[in-house]
């Protein structure tokens, strides 16, 4: 991978590792942070990355990244209160539809990315399951687990209104 | 006696002689075992009444249990794979077939169609910074290495030449100019040639070189110090030691106020008060204790130093101000300021 098919590669996909991350975390900063940390990641192991393989490794990169950072913050338990108080700041993402990214958002984590990237990517099972460490059949089980309780929540908000 | 039962395990020999897959063999080494401990014959003997009878139930409503097709398709996990794809096309066939007619079916799948998310557009606000350049290292030629050297040459040349070359930065290591020998800061009465030619000096005040008020304001730190050396070896606050030790060939140290916060206005401020002062400067009054306490702004005149306090009560906060003057020539009316400190 040169530096032109690196370039195109953030033309093409920055903006949507920015978007599968940015509605993982729910949080503008953290979701830049994030995208960029993995394109300089990609950038350092630009001459090791085939070209065509560069959309995959930059949201298996991007993925492991938001991870990472998930689980170390999940470590700091005092840090929790700040996170609450971050979602319900100025960084909140707050774009699409509401009802939708609330459901989203109360969905474990690994079904969250998932679906994110099969509905948003249009990543088959295999492909999601190789950003994601799975296997084909605990990604399937992970959305098929997903959309049952989308449904239900959305289902359930209906009946509200 | 067989290694091979044992008391962890003869139970399962037990067991096996009673379904009767224990071969001859392995039955004579059980008996074996079980005279060697008789407290087992009992367990071996009763082993064979414990046996269950099979009752036969019947379960009435085992028809509601069958399911039909369209109920397999009802299911949520064979909607989910309709919609994603994953049933084979015989059962994606027969699931079409059956949503058209079945409105549960229907409502299903209106239902899990909401749950696939329509990809919004989202725009990375930073994506200019992640692009790269590359690096292009641009080989010298021969003609850039030579107008390099060109241009070297060219400015070596100019400096060399240039008059400038020969200007010196004034600093406390010039050479000072001698007073003349009438004037004497010192205890004795001067005489009036000495009171004339500083008064002389004062009236050409517009001889002062603001320049060189302006080239030694940055005074750097070498001179701070030696301002503060000279200050402290001078110790400007006991006027009576310094006349003492009056000496033409050490510098003035002018102390003045000024005010702080303008750069211009200090410099023309000194220069107008250094010569207002050494214009109303009455050397015979430093003979006498009385009259010091009479001068306003000068407070102490010793071993060349003049320090004048900050100015009338009616200014505002002012800061001192050093200045560091060289000997006063009065025969020229002229002298050199060669440090300016704050």
């Amino acid at each position: 991978m040169n530096t032109e098919e690196y370039n195109t590669c953030v033309k093409m996909h920055a903006d949507n590792v920015y978007r599968f991350i940015l509605h993982n975390m729910r949080d503008e900063e953290e979701a830049k942070d994030i995208v960029q940390d993995s394109f300089e990641k990609m950038w350092i192991n630009v001459a090791n990355i085939n070209a065509e393989k560069s959309k995959s490794y930059l949201f298996t990169t991007a993925y492991r990244t938001m991870i990472d950072r998930i689980r170390r913050k999940k470590r700091m338990v005092s840090f929790e209160i700040e996170i609450h108080d971050k979602a319900l700041g100025q960084n909140q993402y707050t774009g699409g539809s509401e009802v939708i990214q609330n459901a989203l958002s109360k969905l474990p984590e690994i079904q969250r990315s998932v679906i994110l990237l099969r509905d948003y990517e249009g990543y088959s099972y295999d492909e999601i399951g190789e950003i994601t460490q799975l296997n084909t059949s605990q990604v399937k089980v992970y959305i098929y687990r997903a959309r049952t309780t989308l449904k239900q929540m959305l289902v359930s908000v209906d009946n509200i209104i | 006696m067989n290694k091979n039962i044992n008391i962890e395990n003869y139970q399962a020999f037990i067991l096996d002689y009673y379904e009767g897959t224990l071969n001859t063999e392995l039955q004579e080494e059980l008996f074996l075992f079980l005279e060697k401990n008789p407290s087992l014959n009992q367990e071996f003997e009763e082993f064979e009444l414990i046996k269950l009878e099979a009752n036969y139930e019947t379960f009435d409503n085992s028809k509601m249990l069958l399911k039909t097709k369209e109920d397999f398709y009802l299911q949520d996990n064979n909607i989910i794979a309709f919609l994603e794809g994953d049933l084979n096309p015989t059962e994606s066939n027969e699931f079409s077939s059956f949503l058209q007619s079945n409105a549960e079916l229907q409502k299903k799948v209106s239902e899990f169609k909401r749950t696939f998310i329509k990809p919004e557009s989202v725009v990375y606000p930073e994506k200019e910074n992640l692009l790269k350049r590359d690096t292009k290292v641009i080989a010298l030629r021969f003609w850039h290495y030579a107008a390099a050297a060109i241009l070297l040459f060219a400015v070596g040349v100019y400096f060399i030449q240039s008059p400038d070359s020969n200007v010196q930065i004034a600093d406390n290591t010039q050479e000072p100019i001698p007073i003349e020998k009438d004037i004497v800061l010192d205890h004795q009465v001067p005489t009036e040639n000495s009171i004339d030619l500083l008064e002389e000096s004062s009236v050409n005040r517009e001889k002062v070189k603001i320049g060189q008020i302006k080239q030694n304001s940055t005074l750097n730190n070498r001179d701070t110090e030696k301002v503060n050396q000279h200050e402290s070896s001078a110790d400007v606050m006991e006027p009576k030691n310094k006349l003492e030790s009056n000496s033409q060939q050490n510098p003035m140290i002018v102390q003045s106020a000024v005010e702080y916060n303008h750069v211009s206005s200090i410099e023309k401020s000194i220069s107008e008060e250094i010569l207002n002062d050494l214009a109303n400067l009455d050397l015979s009054s430093t003979t006498s204790d009385e009259n010091n306490t009479s001068l306003d702004n000068l407070n102490a005149i010793g071993n060349g130093n003049i320090y004048i306090e900050p100015g009338s009560a009616s200014r505002k906060r002012k800061r001192a101000f050093k200045i560091d003057v060289g000997p006063i020539d009065i025969a020229q009316n002229d002298y050199a300021i060669s440090s300016l400190s704050k």
